[in-house]
């Protein structure tokens, strides 16, 4: 009897590695997964409604992106940029801004940094160009001249310079006439902002 | 509204979310808002969280759906299952830092290998499909740890919890015989391997 117990004892034990318990367990999960299909009738009006929204949120930012490849780089403020690619895209910006909890596009604090990188991110822009968008917008509430304009300005008639370098050196010509408080400001949403970019790099 | 359910009807789908079909994105919310809630909500979560995550997840899914490729047996369901098993896991880690984690907790490296972990799963799927439907039943029951649903089915099937047990053992170390054999398996575990 003992010996009996022993080897059913054996078989209790028997050596299933993690990986495969792991996809076992996956597999039971996965097949239940797939039979939830016949209770889509009982799905309740507001969850319904919050899915709806939620999927209207991805198609939006979608298109974002989309437009964004066809734009390509403009020498905008962020949150013109933005609103900008939403009228071309005629898509709802609120829903978005909701999605990632952004209160108002045209002031990136240190605070809202990550759900500004993450929009940026999500619609195809990268750290570079985020963060020149940023600073043309700080520029614009520290009332200077338009950033368009001085870029403009700035390059000669000969100069085939990047759009991009261009804008970096107006912009830090105008940050050294900053007061301390607003340029240690920026300093820390740029910090910020390129710490989530790195963040969800590491993720991606 | 229509509703899409099999594996070529969900192919569809994603193809139709690819090209920004308004439509196919009010049908995979739809489709999947109810399928994330249940499977969160039987992982423990309230269903106050599950909605929050279901949420959340479809946003989040969506917006990857370019990424998605047909991966044979599995199509869109199952790669839509795996990103939710990861954002369960995230859901988890972030917020529930001082509670017991579930022991299938994949670690954090695994959690980016998408595409791995759902032919690890197939594998096993089709390997599992290679069984006797008994045996099929007897493991996923089992692994499941569902204790009442696993005794209910021996009662219904006549079979006693020893003879249970030693054709439990049976059927896997057969499934453990056809994975050894097949590439998804050798190569998953040569990598995990090298990461160790």
């Amino acid at each position: 009897m003992s010996e009996e117990n022993n080897n059913m004892q054996q078989l209790d034990n028997y050596d299933t590695p993690d990986w495969l318990e792991n996809a076992l367990r996956s597999s039971a999960e996965l097949e239940r997964f797939g039979a939830d299909a016949g209770e889509v009738e009982n799905m309740s009006a507001a969850f319904h409604e919050r899915c709806q929204e939620a999927a209207d949120t991805a198609l939006s930012l979608i298109k974002l992106r989309q437009e964004r490849q066809r734009v390509g780089f403009v020498p905008l403020s962020f949150a013109d940029y933005v609103q900008g690619l939403v009228r071309v895209a005629n898509v709802r910006l609120s829903a978005v801004l909701q999605w990632l909890g952004i209160d108002d596009l045209k002031r990136p604090t240190p605070e809202a940094a990550k759900a500004f990188a993450r929009l940026a991110k999500e619609i195809g822009l990268g750290v570079r160009e985020t963060l020149i968008h940023i600073r043309i917008g700080f520029a614009s509430l520290e009332d200077s001249a338009p950033v368009p304009l001085l870029v403009a300005r700035h390059r000669s008639p000969m100069s085939r310079g990047n759009q991009l370098e261009e804008c970096e050196v107006v912009l830090g010509q105008l940050e050294s006439k900053y007061a301390l408080d607003s340029l240690r400001e920026l300093r820390r949403t740029e910090f910020e902002i390129r710490a989530a970019f790195h963040e969800t790099k590491d993720k991606s | 509204m229509y509703v899409a359910k099999s594996i070529s009807d969900l192919d569809d789908l994603a193809t139709r979310m690819m090209a920004l079909e308004e439509e196919a994105y009010n049908q995979f919310a739809h489709i999947f808002g109810l399928r994330l809630r249940a499977f969160f909500v039987r992982r423990g979560l309230s269903e106050s969280d599950a909605e929050d995550l279901a949420g959340s997840c479809i946003t989040d899914i969506a917006l990857k759906v370019r990424h998605y490729r047909h991966v044979t047996g599995g199509g869109f369901n199952a790669w839509v299952f795996t990103l939710a098993r990861h954002a369960l896991v995230d859901w988890l880690r972030t917020r529930l830092p001082t509670q017991e984690l579930p022991d299938d907790l994949p670690s954090e490296a695994a959690n980016e290998r998408t595409e791995e972990d759902l032919s690890v799963v197939l594998a096993v799927e089709e390997a599992l499909a290679k069984l006797p439907d008994l045996d099929r039943s007897l493991i996923l029951l089992r692994n499941l740890k569902e204790q009442d649903t696993y005794l209910s089915f021996l009662r219904k099937n006549k079979i006693s919890v020893g003879a249970a047990r030693v054709r439990h053992f049976r059927a896997l170390k057969k499934l453990k015989e056809i994975l050894q054999v097949d590439p998804r398996i050798t190569t998953y575990l040569k990598d995990k391997e090298s990461l160790e």
